[in-house]
């Protein structure tokens, strides 16, 4: 018996294979499956080709369920860059893969808790949307949290 | 390169993830923006120690109030800094789920918190109080949803309608009674207390009472059900069997049962007679004559033989072999502190044909013992005995093996040996006999006084899969390694090590046809990432210079070197060391966080573009001061150790240098010399890592009481 596979494309239109029960780990991938039977290629517009390839390293993964959290967790430590834990997260939120979103965002949370806020800022795109007057009234009125 | 904003909802997953309240009230400072997403979050903390070095108008309650109040639906509160009653009470809202409290008032006003709690969180699932004393029976109405509860007391009455879940932990030393009205409850865990009294059991599935300390056996009254009870564990130093036995005849679907304390063997016996059929998980501290042990044993095969799964014995005395028809399901079985003999025991296997594991601890009277289990996948064998005993394993399935204790080992079939080790404790050097195919092996360690080399070099020359290889051990002289001319054909023919721990005998022996062979330059060290050296004596500097030199010139992987110097070797040896190896020439003290412990760490980045440690760990003492395995490794890794084998490492080494600490402390003006100054350095770490532990420690057990909590902290160091 042959196991079914699915197609997904990435933003920059790159083409990747996946079986579809490793696949439907993904609700939103498990829900156009339910839906129409997803026979054509999955478009993922928001999700480039690089991420798209780590995701599917992810789906892949053959772990026993009780060594599973470990692994996620040490699956996201490699690659311990915030712009890519970034894209990751988003990926992992279009797709709806809880544990891996989850993972990413512990591991962002985890990095930016040592950071100034300039760094904060420059590191997850952030504008500043204060004054200088409002942005000292701010850091005066939680000023003993720095 | 890609500057779009991220979309709101990673962030908000991402903000989400902060509970520490110094964390969330920074983030506010980053973006307006981030200060809206920041109220949509459910979980706040506020850890100990968050305020130490506030200054300004601002005082703890006023901050927790305002951030309380800036959430909209805060589910999940954790406060374990000190508030005022006033704080307190005002931060306890309507929609918490999870509350953590440390309370730390004086009785009459936590018994204010208590119904304040009661009364403004009514949606509350969870909830947990740290550092009270109650002296009379707060006004509690129901907790409609409480399903988890725990509390440390030291004499109350409980009553919740709702409660599934319950610990209740006190630690005074007088005697405290405990009566609880919970109809619902499932969990029931107790330590500490002296009388109990819980109505309403029908849905009590699993109880234990766990009370190391009391010298008094606790009195306990359970309500006429206990039909649901699956699991009992008990643990005291001395119970009244009838207690026990009236608890026993009224649970008769028990699966698990754990017993260490006295029991006697006639009322065990009948009991299991009535429900052992039911039983799959047992512990028993036996402790009695060799007759009873037979009759213990005898009665627990015959009741529960069909269903038993797992089975642990402690303090097991037998001279005769029982009559032991078949255990079917039995797979794990642990025997601890064990008193028989060779045919004993051998007999006593042949009732347990299905085992996975087998963990024999503290045997003794045992001189050679042959064991055939055909499911056998661990088995951990220690023996006492001095005198040479030989152990011969026919274990297809075997895949771990850790061996203490035997002079004599012939394990046959190692195709599936993943990882096999021996420690032995007496002087004698033991032979080793394995089967032919170590392909399996993943992990060799040989931690022994003595060892024969040819023993070693046939494991070696099978085992060329290995990844972790420790070689512990002193030579026996004249003995060599024949197979490598210089150290490094060991890392070429183990292609695949990764951590190595060796011993400056060792690399002696192993560079025997001396170091100065010209290497291939395309030679590369493929996958070994640690190595700990220990060395005892100056006379192989010049090999250990040279090891520790090769390893960096060809270890592309190479993240870590440990070197355990002995104090015997004077304090200058690190110098000369130095001076040999030129890139360690700016090898410069600091405290690293790979090592937050007592020892001196030393390390250092070599010219090259890898990052390349050398830690130089001298212990003070020389030698490990303890037996204690769990404190030896805590030795060596530096790293991560427990809270108990951090104590012991504290009370050995430190005792000197927190003197100086708190000399310091105290505003004492010392001349400290470098070293000196270093050192303390690291205590002032150590000693936070310590009280971090502590309080974790308080947090787990929820035994700290209110007036003694300053103290704890310091017999617990003690």
């Amino acid at each position: 018996m042959s196991k079914k596979t699915l197609t997904l494309m990435s933003k920059d239109k790159q083409l990747f294979n996946i079986e579809e029960h490793l696949a439907v780990q993904s609700v939103t991938i498990r829900n156009m499956v339910k839906e129409d039977g997803a026979s054509s290629v999955i478009p993922l517009p928001r999700v480039d080709s690089e991420t798209l390839a780590l995701v599917i390293e992810y789906l892949n993964r053959q772990q026993a369920p009780e060594e599973d959290e470990d692994y996620v967790k040490k699956f996201v430590d490699e690659r311990g860059e915030i712009p890519t834990l970034l894209e990751l997260a988003q990926a992992a939120l279009d797709l709806d893969i809880k544990k891996l979103m989850d993972a990413a965002c512990m591991k962002v949370a985890d990095l930016i808790k040592d950071f100034t806020l300039e760094e904060v800022r420059e590191a997850l795109r952030i504008e500043n949307d204060r004054t200088p007057e409002e942005e000292k009234a701010i850091r005066d009125e939680f000023q003993w949290a720095f | 390169m890609d500057f779009d904003p991220l979309p709101d909802d990673v962030v908000q997953h991402i903000l989400s993830k902060l509970s520490n309240a110094k964390d969330v009230a920074s983030c506010n400072c980053v973006s307006k923006k981030w200060k809206n997403l920041m109220s949509y979050r459910n979980s706040l903390c506020f850890p100990d120690g968050i305020f130490n070095n506030l200054t300004g108008p601002q005082t703890p309650d006023s901050i927790v109030i305002q951030m309380v109040s800036s959430v909209s639906r805060l589910e999940h509160l954790v406060v374990s800094c000190p508030l005022t009653i006033e704080g307190q009470s005002s931060v306890v809202g309507s929609s918490l789920k999870n509350l953590e409290l440390r309370v730390d008032h004086r009785p009459s006003k936590a018994r204010t918190i208590l119904e304040c709690i009661n009364q403004a969180a009514r949606s509350l699932e969870y909830l947990k109080l740290t550092r009270v004393a109650l002296t009379r029976t707060p006004k509690l109405d129901v907790f409609q949803k409480l399903r988890n509860l725990k509390i440390c007391l030291s004499s109350v009455r409980i009553e919740l309608l709702e409660l599934w879940h319950c610990q209740l932990h006190t630690s005074h030393t007088a005697n405290c009674s405990i009566t609880l009205r919970a109809p619902k409850l499932q969990l029931l865990k107790l330590k500490g207390w002296a009388r109990i009294r819980v109505h309403d059991t029908k849905c009590l599935k699993t109880f234990s009472i766990n009370d190391d300390s009391s010298r008094v056996a606790p009195m306990v009254e359970l309500g006429h059900y206990l039909m649901a009870l699956e699991s009992l564990s008990i643990t005291g130093y001395e119970w009244h069997w009838e207690v026990i036995k009236q608890m026993l005849q009224l649970a008769t679907k028990m699966k698990h049962l754990y017993l260490e304390t006295g029991f006697t063997i006639e009322g065990l016996a009948s009991w299991l007679l009535v429900v052992g059929s039911s039983l799959k998980k047992l512990k028993l501290r036996v402790a009695h004559a060799p007759t009873k042990v037979r009759m213990i044993l005898e009665c627990i095969n015959q009741a529960t033989a069909r269903n038993l799964e797992y089975l642990k014995l402690w303090r097991v005395m037998m001279t005769r072999t029982p009559k032991l028809g078949v255990f079917h399901k039995l797979r794990d079985l642990s025997i601890s502190e064990v008193v028989m003999e060779d045919s004993v025991l051998m007999e006593a296997l042949r009732a347990t044909p299905h085992l996975t594991r087998l963990e024999l601890v503290g045997c003794k009277g045992l001189s050679s013992i042959r064991i055939e289990l055909l499911e056998l996948r661990h088995c951990q064998l220690h023996t006492c005995e001095t005198a040479g005993c030989s152990v011969t394993l026919r274990t297809p399935k075997l895949q771990h093996l850790e061996l203490s204790g035997w002079a004599w080992i012939r394990v046959h079939d190692t195709d599936c040996l993943k990882t096999f080790s021996i420690i032995e404790s007496s002087c004698v050097a033991p032979m080793v006999e394995l089967g032919d195919n170590l392909m399996a092996l993943e992990s060799l360690s040989v931690e022994v006084y003595e060892c024969h080399w040819e023993v070693i070099t046939k494991m070696l020359r099978q085992a060329t899969q290995v990844k972790h290889l420790t070689l512990d051990m002193g030579i026996t002289p004249g003995s060599f390694f024949p197979e490598t001319d210089n150290f490094l054909d060991l890392l070429k023919t183990h292609p695949k090590l990764e951590f190595l721990r060796i011993r400056d005998g060792t690399i002696d022996a192993l560079c025997k046809n001396h170091i100065k062979n010209v290497v291939d330059s395309s030679f590369v060290i493929p996958c070994l990432e640690e190595v700990v050296i220990s060395v005892a004596s100056r006379s192989n500097a010049e090999k250990v210079t040279w090891v520790v030199e090769s390893l960096l010139k060809y270890g592309n992987k190479i993240k870590k070197i440990n070197m355990i110097v002995k104090a015997c070797t004077g304090d200058d040896y690190l110098d000369e060391f130095r001076d040999q190896i030129p890139s360690m020439a700016d090898l410069r003290p600091v405290v690293s966080n790979d090592a937050p412990s007592p020892e001196l760490a030393f390390h250092f980045a070599t010219q090259r573009d890898l990052m390349k440690k050398v830690m130089i760990y001298r212990h003070k003492y020389g030698e490990y001061p303890t037996t204690d395995p769990q404190v030896w490794n805590a030795f060596d890794d530096g790293g991560t150790v427990d809270n108990m084998s951090m104590r012991a490492r504290l009370r050995y080494l430190l005792d000197e240098y927190f003197d100086i600490y708190d000399r310091v402390q105290n505003g004492e003006r010392m001349e400290l010399s470098q070293v000196q100054m270093e050192i303390y350095d690291m205590v002032v770490e150590v000693r936070m890592d310590a009280e971090e532990g502590l309080h974790l420690d308080d947090n787990l057990d929820t035994s700290t009481e209110a007036e003694n909590g300053t103290d704890s902290e310091k017999t617990d160091i003690d």
